[in-house]
């Protein structure tokens, strides 16, 4: 009878378990007060040890990486003789652009992509498995984040919120498996667009809409503002282009701006949903 | 072991797991503390002991870390259940007992994870991951052979492996 009680109570868990994970699954729009609190309590301890984890890792990574600045210092200097050539390019668009702003604001046109708040807040503690890349920040529902804002650092798109408590929020990286990221090429003509998904293994695989889309290793990649995050927002350059005759869409793989070994601090894009306007502005 | 030892050992596993121990990752991977210190309880330690720091830790990495809750919970608690039934037939004072028992423990943590990940149809392919998991399963091996060594001695008064003791 005992035995019997056992085997019922081990039944009843793990069937309660599977229904947690399935009512769980893809992250909830709210979690419980105990999880928010004990949250916020650990969140302080969390932080301390992050920053001695950081203070070591940056002072350990100069000796570790010592035989590679041979080859890091060249590949600077070719980029920088690129970025000078962009300069002047840019340059000339700027001015183009600040005419066009003027005559805008002469038409009284109706800006549609109006600048949102960011939230500034550092990486508290990071996936235990090595399965995802999910981190946790120290900034949460009374900081002004929710579900599904984005999460980018100075080099580019880091993520998005996955759950939110009141002083701390749970992140997925853009390099998780199953984590999609519209994106558009960063280019002034031959505008294509395309779906990324994460391998783990930091980098990012992608499909492109246009069969006949024609890119090239080396171009940059930008959020197309399609789905979740806004646009404009860079993801990461192309290193590889899969071109197979069997496939109707072409692929590409992409490294992405971002270091996922080294975030440290990221900022905050609350996710505002989008309105439909069928008028349209004059 | 009282209990508030074992939740305050779950605590500070968590903690430093998500922290400090990040430095140590080795081709994407990082050694399960929480697997290696499961398994340690269980064999050198009491049952309750082994599920209550499962339960918490595997609680504790779903709540923060984990994309679904119970996740981790099930397969922490599912690795002391079969554990503990292999230590009654192994002689726990062997040196190839803790290799196995981590090596066995962490490939069933992997093969549960998966299973798991292939139902919700949010399973990454095998040929990604192989690397980390053979990473994972050499570092829980050699770590936890170390402290189940050290655990042995201070428990039975005598060196692993030493069979004139």
């Amino acid at each position: 009878m005992d035995n019997r009680l056992k085997k019922f109570a081990l039944i009843l868990i793990g069937s309660l378990l599977i229904l947690m994970m399935i009512l769980s699954f893809g992250g909830r729009d709210r979690i419980t007060f105990i999880e928010s609190k004990l949250g916020s309590l650990l969140m302080p301890v969390q932080r301390f040890f992050t920053s001695i984890g950081n203070f070591v890792d940056e002072k350990t990574e100069p000796i570790i990486n010592v035989l590679n600045y041979k080859d890091l210092n060249e590949n600077l200097a070719l980029e920088n003789e690129a970025l000078k050539e962009q300069i002047v390019n840019l340059t000339m668009s700027q001015k183009e652009l600040a005419e066009l702003t003027e005559l805008k604001r002469a038409l009284k046109y109706v800006d549609s992509d109006a600048q949102i708040g960011y939230v500034s807040c550092n990486v508290i503690s990071k996936d235990v498995g090595n399965w995802f890349n999910m981190f946790t920040i120290d900034a949460g529902v009374n900081q002004g984040i929710n579900k599904n804002s984005t999460v980018i650092n100075g080099n580019g798109l880091v993520g998005l919120v996955y759950e939110v408590g009141d002083n701390w929020s749970k992140v997925i990286s853009i390099v998780d498996q199953k984590s999609s990221v519209g994106f558009e090429m960063l280019r002034v003509t031959d505008d294509y667009d395309g779906v990324l998904s994460g391998t783990t293994n930091y980098e990012l695989i992608g499909e492109l809409f246009d069969p006949k889309a024609s890119v090239k290793v080396g171009d940059y990649i930008v959020t197309s503002g399609l789905g979740m995050y806004p646009k404009g927002i860079l993801i990461g350059k192309i290193y590889e282009v899969v071109v197979d005759k069997d496939l109707i869409l072409n692929k590409i793989k992409v490294t992405p701006v971002v270091d996922f070994r080294k975030i440290d601090k990221v900022m905050v894009i609350p996710y505002v949903e989008k309105e439909v306007d069928q008028e349209g502005g004059e | 072991m009282k209990y508030r030892y074992i939740i305050l050992l779950a605590l500070v596993n968590f903690i430093l797991s998500s922290t400090l121990f990040q430095l140590f990752r080795i081709n994407g991977a990082m050694p399960n503390f929480t697997i290696v210190i499961a398994i340690i309880l269980a064999a050198l330690s009491t049952s309750q002991n082994a599920y209550i720091f499962a339960f918490i830790s595997g609680a504790m990495q779903d709540i923060f870390l984990g994309r679904m809750l119970g996740v981790n919970f099930m397969i922490y608690g599912l690795i002391v259940y079969l554990v503990l039934y292999l230590v009654e037939v192994l002689f726990k004072g062997n040196f190839m007992t803790p290799l196995f028992l981590m090596a066995i423990g962490t490939i069933i943590y992997h093969f549960v994870f998966y299973l798991i990940m292939f139902f919700i149809q949010s399973t990454i392919p095998f040929s990604l991951m192989y690397l980390k998991i053979a990473t994972e399963i050499a570092m829980n091996v050699l770590i936890g052979y170390f402290i189940y060594a050290w655990v042995f001695k201070r428990v039975h008064g005598y060196k692993l492996g030493d069979f004139n003791a």
